[in-house]
């Protein structure tokens, strides 16, 4: 049910943050709470990774310290980075800034899938819960953010630890993988009419293109995930050479990850900046395409030089060429960016608060960073850089010196606008000085300790390395950083106590969000803007002479006189996300737990499926504007399939590559059988045909055929299901089981997947076939049967593509 | 071997081409602009010169790299200078009739044309297939053909020079370059990457008269697809780009709905649109 707030009660709705109990708070959708609760919840775990690295630094702070024991130490520096990467910078750029401020920014009510949104969140607090409880069994995760094969296996690392680690991550990605999916479709489709993509805010193209990049890098590191943890529970050799593997695939699948990730932390850091420096430079940001063109290449290279992080692997001279110079060429859009930045203040008229000097940080600390980051485009300095502390320096000047800084010149920006309170600034430059100067005594003297041999992620080291007095002062730099954040959480506490109000455009802003109360109300616009510049709120205000007449930004009256249709709170997102959490400790526990977590899942999603009445007429089309020419829930379900098509192909890839390094067979062309598969494959097509069938039912209104033809796509595909069982029970008793050889493990890892895929499907079907019964899938619904055939085509496609590939190649071509 | 008319099928296909230019030009009466014509006789003389040239000597002499590069030009040079070289009134006639139309649409709608092309290339570089390929005269011929109508629709939705079968919108455009740049990036990456030569043909010492080992020209060739045409693909990326920014950037008075239903986002998901 949508819940409609009549126009004339909109005016005792002003706040969303005091609307309902605390309860209320569980059960919420709104974007901007949502936000809220990333960003508190970003910022404890940033304090759990600050005190971690606060001990990590009095162990280093003497040689030969004895402070925190090795294996301490491991846990600790493992968990600051993962803690670091995804748990309080992603998070906090897309998750706290990009709910924050990025529909507010386009002129919308919510975005795309508001029950999606809650979803995420509650998926990465409980997945981080999840790691963390790591804790409290046998320590936590010990074998480094990037958790580098084979030092992951089960032989080298026993016990619970990388195991939290592993399905930690996982659970987390699908947390990333549904935000980016929602902030994609809310972009692409709910801006205001007339904000085209060049009228866009600049830090709305950031979220946009950092939102791509998670769609397309989660899918691979999931791969990499599955494949670790199928390494340490059920015995295959992935990434062990025991088999003929090797450990390098991982480092592959983790940086093709890893470096797009870089970009994800970095973009919505980007895109803070690109507000702020305008904004209190009094000037329009200087080259806007400019800045868009950058934003958009930074995505389109990122994908294509994760090599560089491998050049200690030994990919030969030729590669190392080649990924130096592609790298080297990423560094000319981020240096797009700087100039820009730039240009912007030069003869600017400086408003300096806490979040332009914070801002004016960023620039230049995000440089120094840029700069180190160049140098290791180098493979032959890189050789000498790597593992050292110098690299250490370096992503914490990007990542720190840069993102965070820029983060907290967000929060300073946006605090207005969130609380409705404003932030003291005698207080804010406290905490800048004391975080900018701590900043720069821990990290800058790590380049020199780096140059100077200082190898990373030991916990102590000798008194004749003569490392004691840099290692000193940083640790001592540390600390400042440490009550420079004590001092920040000081001036939040001490704003929210405060009585003084903030006014609806403190900064005299330029985008849309300075347009409407601080802070919003629930509904966000009153009245949907009709956009007709960049900066529309400012031509709005100060307009150029000749259009003074018309107000740049012009309301538009699409109400439509019912007042505004707001979607209803739910319980099913934190119910799903609970269940997904009881998978994860399930596997680790108590394998029981698992299936009570997939079943709660499934409920969960039917639940949330069928939980508006009227499922066709989702409460986003009435947000105020019909000019969306394609359904939202479509463009989802594309861009869903998109990342799911990432998913198989990271499959397929590994089965190619290794493909033919079997030390002992039988391998495909031995066993595979392809008369018996061909079969299959007819089945699985001719399902296809029998689901477009259905659908056509159900858009004719005709349900009764439509559920008799969905019982036989289902039917079909039970069939298919069946003969690949016969095929797996066939080849296990022939000798080829999951840990037999390379051909056995990832082949039964790919077709299996996608068995699954299919028996989701076949559920799905079902429960929409049974769903029909009880009248609950009526014409108008029939858009939920058309994407449970997408869904099911997809499979269908999948399966030509591993079928072809997998079993026709090999036969075909007798090689 | 050598001459131009060591395969007699590519200077005759593109004599042929060139002719059915002419002719149409002449026949119908009608004008084309002389970038037009500059386009369509580069994208010949790039045909020409890359199956029969210097370059053809050197795959015929087992080099993968003058192999792979012939691949690139074959894909993303002739198709482009061919499509911005074709009048749409030259095509127009083809597409008439009722069954051809549908076909065309389907052929160039995004997502079956992303699908055909990169099919054609993962299924291409297998090794069996590759093997056959080097090894069957006509069956590399086929494949040739093939990559350059593929190559041909998988450019259509940036540089369609028909209206009635369009191209994508700018942003559009650019997340379709950028998907581009992926399953190419997957067969590039083993190629590059693997430890051994995965390609007999190219196993034998080199005929060819530069210092690279057969393992050193895979590495070469690999990157070639993968950087080179990583390089390329971001060079057109930057001209849509481009062109996307001095068409958008001017602020307009009054936006109508009409301008907004014009606007990227729109036309990128109505073109996502499955082919009913």
């Amino acid at each position: 049910m949508a819940v409609a707030i009549p126009q004339e009660a909109v005016r005792g709705r002003e706040n969303y943050l005091r609307e309902g109990g605390l309860l209320s708070w569980l059960i919420t959708i709104d974007h901007k709470r949502i936000g809220v609760l990333y960003g508190l919840t970003s910022l404890g775990f940033m304090g759990l990774a600050g005190i971690e690295a606060l001990l990590m630094r009095i162990q280093l702070a003497q040689p030969d310290n004895h402070f925190l024991s090795a294996d301490v130490y491991n846990q600790f520096f493992t968990m600051h980075g993962t803690t670091m990467i995804f748990l309080v910078i992603m998070p906090l750029g897309l998750g706290f800034f990009g709910n924050v401020a990025m529909p507010l920014q386009i002129g919308a009510r919510d975005v795309a899938f508001p029950r999606l949104n809650a979803l995420s969140y509650w998926i990465f607090l409980f997945g981080a819960l999840f790691m963390y409880s790591s804790f409290l069994f046998g320590g936590g995760p010990d074998a480094g953010w990037f958790g580098y094969a084979n030092l992951t296996e089960r032989f080298f690392t026993p016990g619970t630890r990388v195991d939290f680690w592993a399905i930690g991550l996982i659970i987390l990605g699908f947390s990333s993988i549904l935000g980016s999916l929602n902030f994609f479709v809310t972009i692409v489709n709910m801006r205001a009419p007339g904000m085209t993509f060049m009228r866009m805010p600049i830090f709305v193209w950031n979220i946009l293109v950092a939102s791509i990049l998670v769609l397309v890098a989660f899918p691979p590191l999931t791969v990499g995930l599955i494949f670790l943890v199928m390494d340490r529970f059920i015995g295959t050799h992935f990434y062990s050479t025991v088999a003929g593997a090797t450990p390098i695939l991982w480092q592959h699948l983790f940086w093709i990850f890893g470096h797009p990730e870089v970009y994800i932390l970095a973009l919505p850091a980007f895109g803070i900046i690109s507000e702020t420096i305008p904004c209190f430079s009094r000037k329009p940001l200087f080259g806007y395409a400019a800045m868009a063109y950058a934003t958009a290449l930074i995505g389109f290279i990122s994908y294509g030089v994760w090599g560089h992080h491998m050049f200690a692997s030994g990919m030969g001279p030729i590669a190392d060429a080649a990924f130096s110079l592609s790298t080297m060429i990423i560094a000319i859009p981020t240096g797009i960016k700087v100039y820009s930045w730039v240009a912007t203040t030069w003869g600017g008229d400086f408003v300096k608060n806490t979040s332009f000097y914070y801002a004016l940080a960023f620039v230049i600390q995000f440089t120094i960073g840029g700069l180190t980051g160049v140098m290791h485009a180098q493979p032959a300095m890189d050789l000498q850089q790597n593992g050292s502390y110098f690299i250490v320096a370096h992503f914490h000047y990007v990542i720190g010196g840069g993102s965070l800084f820029a983060f907290l010149s967000g929060i300073y920006y946006w605090w207005p606008k969130m609380t409705g309170k404003m932030m003291d600034e005698r207080l804010g430059k406290l905490n800048f000085w004391l975080i900018c100067i701590g900043f720069n005594m821990t990290f800058f003297p790590m380049h020199i300790l780096g140059l100077g041999g200082m190898p990373r992620r030991v916990y102590t080291y000798g008194a004749g390395f003569h490392w004691a007095f840099w290692n000193m002062f940083e640790t001592v730099g540390a600390f400042v950083m440490g009550v420079g954040i004590l001092v920040f959480v000081i001036a939040i506490i001490q704003s929210l106590m405060s009585a003084e109000t903030a006014v609806a455009d403190p900064w005299d802003g330029r985008t849309l969000e300075w347009s409407i109360p601080s802070p919003p109300p629930i509904y966000n616009f009153a009245e949907i803007p009709h956009v007709h510049s960049k900066d529309a709120f400012w031509e709005m205000k100060h307009g150029r002479a000749q259009e003074s007449r018309q107000p740049a930004a012009q309301p538009e009256h699409g109400a439509g006189g019912h007042g505004i249709h707001m979607p209803a709170p739910s319980l099913f997102p934190i119910l799903l996300a609970a269940g997904l959490a009881l998978v994860g400790i399930g596997a680790i526990a108590w394998l029981r737990i698992t299936f009570v977590g997939v079943l709660i899942v499934y409920l969960a999603i039917i639940g949330m499926g069928f939980e508006y009445g009227t499922y066709g007429e989702h409460p986003s089309k009435e947000r105020g504007d019909d000019a969306f020419p394609l359904d939202s829930r479509k463009v989802g379900m594309w861009t869903f399939i998109g990342s799911e098509s990432l998913f198989f192909a990271s499959l397929i890839g590994t089965y190619m590559v290794y493909k033919g390094r079997d030390l002992v067979g039988p391998t495909a062309k031995e066993i595979l059988e392809i008369p018996l598969t061909s079969f299959s494959t007819f089945v699985l097509l001719m399902s296809s045909l029998l689901m477009v069938l259905a659908l056509a039912a159900f858009e004719r209104g005709n349900i009764r055929a439509g559920r008799n033809w969905l019982f036989g796509t289902a039917g079909l595909g039970c069939v298919f299901l069946g003969g690949q069982a016969y095929e797996f029970t066939k080849f296990f008793r022939e000798g080829v089981t999951l840990q037999h050889n390379l051909f056995g493990q990832t082949f039964y890892t790919l077709v299996g997947f996608h068995g699954l895929h299919v028996l989701l499907g076949v559920i799905w079907l079902l429960t929409l076939a049974f769903a029909s019964f009880k009248g609950m899938v009526p014409k108008k619904r029939a858009l939920a049967v058309e994407f449970g055939g997408l869904y099911w085509h997809f499979v269908d496609i999948v399966w030509i593509v591993i079928f072809s590939l997998i079993y026709l190649m090999d036969k075909v071509t007798g090689a | 071997m050598s001459g131009p008319f060591a395969h007699p099928s590519v200077p005759i296909g593109v004599a042929a081409l060139a002719a059915a230019y002419i002719v149409a030009v002449r026949v119908s009466g009608r004008r084309v602009t002389t970038g037009q014509v500059a386009a369509f006789a580069a994208g010949l003389a790039a045909l020409l010169l890359t199956l029969t040239g210097p370059l053809d000597e050197l795959e015929d002499a087992r080099l993968f790299t003058a192999h792979m590069t012939q691949h690139l030009v074959l894909t993303l040079v002739v198709p482009p200078l061919l499509l911005l070289g074709t009048p749409g009134w030259m095509l127009r006639r083809f597409i008439r009739p009722a069954p051809v139309a549908r076909l065309a649409r389907i052929l160039t709608n995004p997502i079956v044309a992303f699908g055909l092309y990169n099919t054609l290339l993962i299924g291409l570089h297998n090794p069996p297939v590759f093997e056959l390929m080097c090894r069957d005269e006509h069956f590399h011929i086929a494949m040739h053909l093939l990559l350059i109508a593929t190559g041909v629709i998988t450019w259509w939705p940036l540089l369609s020079p028909l209206p009635e079968l369009p191209r994508l919108s700018y942003p559009g455009q650019m997340l379709y370059l950028f998907l581009q740049l992926i399953p190419m990036a997957a067969v590039a990456a083993p190629i590059t990457l693997a430890q051994t030569v995965i390609y007999p043909y190219y196993a034998i010492p080199q005929l060819h008269p530069f210092d690279l080992s057969p393992l050193s020209d895979q590495i070469l060739g690999g990157l070639f697809m993968w950087v080179g045409a990583g390089f390329y693909m971001t060079a057109v990326f930057t001209l849509i780009f481009y062109r996307w920014a001095m068409r958008d950037d001017r602020d307009r008075p009054v936006v109508s709905d009409q301008t907004y239903g014009a606007d990227g986002g729109g036309a990128l998901v109505s073109r996502l649109r499955p082919a009913h």
